[in-house]
């Protein structure tokens, strides 16, 4: 299945090509958003906000085809 | 006899806000929670609009690492021992002699957070971190008060405006406060000046609309940017059916929620 991922600020660096605004990925049926994650490198206790297509998830959700997936870490600074 | 051109008419020529939104702005009392990057930008947009009335609240006097980005201080200010919010309220004034400051040199915890909400129409975020964050967003949700949540680190900005009864509150979001209390800081990852004097800019506009009546216009989730990577995306947050935020408000003044 293929999964779109934006991945924002200090994670940007973690996508395979940074450049991109979004990148396509190739998942198994029934990955886990952590699963994804942890392929690109993010170590899972890092802090991040996942957002599943619109709506915060975590990582043991299951991605299905065509699921848009953005991640970033909390932008709290002021 | 010279024309004078009314202070505000460039606001009010605006078809979004107009004669009629410009009274509403110069009715409007603002709590401003934190005067770093994010107030310094905030403050002064928001005095120069003619707010009436602000809040301006941080428990701080500056340092020589401010000054690259908190644009409310010099380096005159450094050796004067006068706390931020002091300094504000003097700059402020200056800048607009019809508002009135009020200047609070405190940090915001739960002990102070509801005084500190009261009597105003809106509350600005410009705190640097997330604790505080959570005080405000629990006691603005409780009271109905709309908050313009805001931040900004590396290169990166995030904002949404939260109004209560009508949009996702900031645990919708973020439900859990201690997983994203480690977040990257300035002081680790820096700081781009410009990044945070955007996402100030950004907080003014969702001020300014709300402060006119403008709710179909405000930001409709959260917008995230990178400046440096060229990404910017409003991420539409739905509101969390268990959130405290769809409980609190059956809930009498003072009951945990």
């Amino acid at each position: 299945m293929k999964v779109q991922i934006h991945l924002y600020a200090t994670l940007a660096s973690y996508l395979p090509d940074s450049g991109a605004e979004a990148n396509s990925i190739e998942a198994s049926d029934g990955s886990s958003i952590g699963t994804v994650l942890n392929r690109l490198g993010i170590p899972p206790d890092a802090p991040k906000i996942i957002l599943l297509n619109g709506v915060h998830a975590d990582l043991q959700t299951i991605l299905k085809d065509g699921d848009k997936l953005a991640v970033f870490p909390p932008i709290a600074g002021g | 006899m010279d024309h004078i051109i009314p202070r505000y008419s460039r606001h009010a020529l605006l078809k979004m806000i107009g004669e009629e939104g410009q009274a509403k702005i110069e009715k409007s009392r603002v709590f401003i929670a934190g005067l770093g990057a994010l107030g310094s930008l905030i403050a002064i947009l928001l005095a120069r609009a003619g707010v009436c009335f602000l809040r301006v609240v941080d428990p701080d006097s500056p340092e020589l690492h401010n000054l690259h980005r908190q644009i409310l201080y010099d380096e005159s200010d450094l050796a004067r021992g006068l706390s931020k919010a002091e300094i504000a309220k003097q700059r402020l004034v200056e800048a607009n002699s019809a508002v009135e400051v009020e200047a609070i040199a405190t940090a915001i915890g739960l002990d102070n957070v509801h005084e500190l909400i009261s009597g105003v129409d809106l509350v600005v975020d410009a705190l640097d971190n997330m604790k505080a964050r959570y005080f405000i967003n629990d006691a603005i949700v409780r009271r109905g008060i709309p908050y313009v949540f805001g931040g900004a680190v590396e290169a990166a900005g995030n904002v949404m405006t939260i109004i209560p009864g009508r949009t996702p509150c900031l645990r919708c979001l973020w439900p859990d406060p201690a997983a994203v209390e480690d977040h990257p800081k300035a002081s680790s990852v820096g700081i781009l000046s410009s990044a945070a004097t955007t996402v100030a800019s950004i907080e003014v506009t969702e001020t300014l609309k709300v402060l006119v009546g403008s709710l179909d216009n405000i930001l409709p989730g959260l917008l995230v940017m990178d400046f440096w990577r060229n990404q910017f995306q409003i991420a539409k947050v739905k509101p969390d059916p268990s959130c405290m935020c769809n409980r609190s408000a059956s809930l009498p003044e003072g009951e945990p929620i």
